[in-house]
């Protein structure tokens, strides 16, 4: 028989170690060996358009223009709606923008390429959803349900209207990592592209510009055009809208009503398809466009840019869209 | 197996025996005192039993208590732990669901009394000789087998997740959060000061105070599994002052418990004041939750003497001296299906210390192994194009083997010496 008095040895000790004993706070300094990309966004509907505010850059650059961004959103003036006006931070240049670009707005020194990009749309472009997974892609991120993105969107009463603030992180849609300790060889550009395509010879790839997945620079001696693949949600607008859009916006044309529509479009053949197909010569650009309607997007090929480089590679053009085969 | 210990014939006789020898050794006083005494005590049948009763309820009541718990919270709490406090509902099979709780002995002390107790009898009553080398064997197999325990408190598995062109030089757990106040040095080093998750979570409403933190913390709210909700959509009471906090809410989920077949990780989340030091003059109420460096929302900046520091609530992590960079990631499924046929990755290790730099495929069957730790593919990076890797190191994985190497083997010799023994005796 143990003697009583000898639980004692075994209940105090246990009684003791039932305390837990606080963890420590703990400092260090730890590399980084990976910089993310992250995402400033803006979407602004005013009258018949919609307002999108980009800046893309690192991490580190990115958190010191948090402040500057909301200060620059909140000085957006729409007394014409047509042309708004801002007050610029100190050291932020201002240059006109090209295409659908209105204005493209310079941070720092050149090198970093830190653009704030200002681009208008019609309202066929006002799906939130839509928007913020297409610039999520742009950071490299899988899109998202409604629901979920909740998170990353701020409703911000501006002095110019209601607007949608977006500020996300990603790893970037080709490696932009600044730590890799090694050259990782970059991701080719086709592999993220849904389609296969043959570019016609002389055609030059060149970055993509907003909105578009893939992007050719054409050249006759100076003249230029530029031929774009852009991939639109299913709330793209209807054929007019986009026609209209393409004639006041690079054509320099007035709009035209459905009747002329009829009479202007013709149609493309591509295997056992035929595609909406727009060939329009302005004061300012001409124009080719086919429209691709996809089961989730549609998608819009377009060549634009001076009457005579478009008239000699306008055969080009439709070899190109002829060329394009969906995968799945 | 230990009772195979305990057989070394009718026991009060020989203990007694045993007593009388031990106080008999001519010049050997200390073995009549105390220290006797107590080795004697130690070395109890009855203590044997009284333990092994203890251990059948621990684990009776450990896996009751995953109905309610996870797994990693139970093996915690009740086997890799001193002392637990069951409550009453599995105490009483769920008939009474009061929250009145009792206290036990947990795994490390059952397991450490039994050591001790299985050494004592050797000491005490097992003598080294060819006809006792079986049970010597075996019970030092089972030592081995305890020691082993001990050893895996100190195994680690984690993750790593890795984009696609990216670098990693941390393993995260998936059970343990850390309040993270980062301060950006360079474009190459950071200043970490961390708060464990613990004390979050056991915070007796007292502030956290260090010198090492830039502000004091007062934790108003930590919830151990937690879902988010817009502002709009829940009447919750929202403590949040500043921040995403201001539009979203964290609500209390319940935890996932060991039973569930899902196995989802908890995703934690706080409301917490940040103090000016000295003045305690409120800095605001944030919302910190691992949902946000789960699906990568910016960490709230705060502002204090003109430094900026970042603060998240985020999975613990343990940063390595070396760099694996995601070079490659590929996903093959079956032709026209969803279903994953391969995941690859191909990754550069860099440790630059020990001249290593290589490229490295990780595949299912295929691990990296490299200081210890071995590297599996385990799944995709959720945000996009990436890896996730389950990293664990594990400084006893061979003592199972050994120790049930031993035990067979003491078995085998044990029985072996039992059956010649017999064969002689009917033979003679």
């Amino acid at each position: 028989m143990l003697p009583r008095r000898s639980w004692l040895c075994v209940l105090v000790p246990l009684c003791l170690a039932g305390c837990r004993e606080d963890e420590p706070i703990v400092k260090q300094t730890v590399p980084r060996v990976s910089v993310m990309q992250r995402f400033f966004g803006a979407i602004l509907p005013k009258g018949e358009k919609i307002w999108f505010f980009k800046l893309v850059g690192t991490e580190d650059d990115m958190a010191e223009l948090q402040e500057p961004f909301d200060e620059f959103l909140k000085s957006i003036d729409f007394t014409d709606p047509l042309k708004p006006k801002w007050k610029l931070p100190k050291g932020w240049i201002e240059e006109e923008g090209k295409e659908m670009r209105y204005k493209t707005i310079h941070i720092g020194p050149k090198e970093k390429k830190l653009d704030l990009s200002v681009t208008a749309l019609g309202l066929e472009a006002e799906d939130v959803t839509e928007n913020v997974n297409r610039w999520r892609a742009q950071i490299g991120l899988v899109a998202f349900h409604k629901r979920d993105l909740e998170p990353f969107l701020r409703k911000v009463d501006l002095p110019a209207g209601p607007a949608i603030v977006v500020d996300m992180i990603g790893p970037g849609a080709v490696a932009q990592g600044k730590g890799p300790p090694m050259g990782a060889p970059p991701r080719p550009g086709p592999d993220a592209l849904p389609f296969k395509y043959e570019a016609p010879k002389g055609w030059e790839k060149i970055a993509n510009i907003t909105l578009s997945v893939l992007t050719f620079q054409v050249k006759e001696g100076d003249k230029k055009a530029r031929v774009t693949v852009s991939e639109l949600g299913k709330k793209s607008g209807s054929l007019l809208d986009n026609v209209n859009r393409w004639r006041r916006d690079y054509a320099g044309l007035p709009e035209i009503n459905e009747t002329q529509l009829a009479k202007d479009v013709q149609e493309l053949a591509v295997g056992l398809e035929s595609f909406k197909y727009v060939d329009i010569d302005g004061p300012k650009q001409r124009i080719l466009g086919v429209v691709w309607p996809r089961p989730d997007s549609t998608y819009f090929f377009k060549m634009a840019g001076h009457t005579d480089v478009v008239e000699k590679h306008k055969k080009n053009f439709e070899t190109f869209v002829k060329s394009v085969q969906f995968g799945g | 197996m230990s009772s195979t210990a305990t057989q070394p014939g009718p026991a009060p006789a020989s203990l007694k025996e045993a007593d009388m020898k031990g106080a008999l050794v001519p010049g050997n006083k200390p073995r009549a005192g105390l220290a006797w005494r107590i080795l004697q005590i130690c070395a109890s049948l009855r203590v044997t039993v009284v333990l092994f009763v203890l251990s059948f309820l621990l684990v009776f009541w450990g896996t009751w208590a995953q109905r309610d718990e996870s797994i990693w919270s139970v093996v915690n709490s009740y086997f890799r732990w001193w002392f637990v406090w069951i409550p009453l509902k599995p105490l009483t099979l769920e008939l009474i669901d009061l929250p009145v709780y009792i206290p036990f002995p947990g795994g490390w002390t059952i397991g450490s009394l039994l050591m001790i107790n299985l050494l004592a009898a050797h000491a005490v009553r097992f003598k080294l000789t060819w006809k006792r080398s079986g049970i010597i064997l075996l019970h030092s197999g089972i030592v081995l087998m305890m020691l082993g325990e001990f050893v895996a408190a100190f195994q680690i598995e984690g993750r790593m997740s890795i984009p696609e062109g990216h670098s990693s030089s941390h393993i995260e757990s998936d059970k343990n959060t850390e309040l993270a106040i980062v301060r950006r040095l360079s474009e190459k080093e950071q200043e970490e000061t961390l708060i464990p998750g613990s004390r979050l979570q056991y915070h007796d409403r007292k502030p956290i105070q260090d010198a090492q933190l830039p502000f004091d913390v007062e934790v108003e709210r930590y919830l151990e599994n937690s879902d988010l909700r817009s502002v709009e959509k829940t009447s919750q009471p929202n403590p949040a002052t500043v921040g995403i906090g201001l539009r979203q809410v964290a609500v209390a989920k319940s935890k996932v418990s060991g039973t569930d077949p899902n196995q989802a990780v908890e995703i934690a989340s706080a409301y917490v004041t940040l103090k000016k030091k000295g003045t305690g003059e409120s800095l605001g109420t944030y919302l910190v939750s691992t949902w946000f460096s789960f699906l990568l929302i910016p960490a709230e900046m705060v502002t204090v003497d003109g430094k900026k520091y970042e603060i998240s609530l985020r999975y613990q992590r343990e940063y390595k001296p070396y760099t694996i960079h995601l070079t490659k990631f590929t996903h093959d499924k079956y032709i026209g299906t969803e279903t994953p046929k391969n995941f690859q990755s191909d990754v550069r290790l860099v440790d630059p210390a020990n001249n290593v730099d290589r490229a490295v495929k990780i595949y299912m069957n295929n691990p990296l192994r490299y200081e210890g730790e071995t590297f599996y593919q385990a799944s995709l990076y959720p945000m996009g194009k990436g890896t996730v890797l389950q990293v664990v190191r594990n400084p006893g994985w061979l003592m199972p083997y050994f120790s049930t190497a031993m035990v067979t083997l003491g078995m085998l010799v044990h029985f072996g010496i039992m059956l010649v023994n017999f064969i002689i005796r009917r033979l003679a």
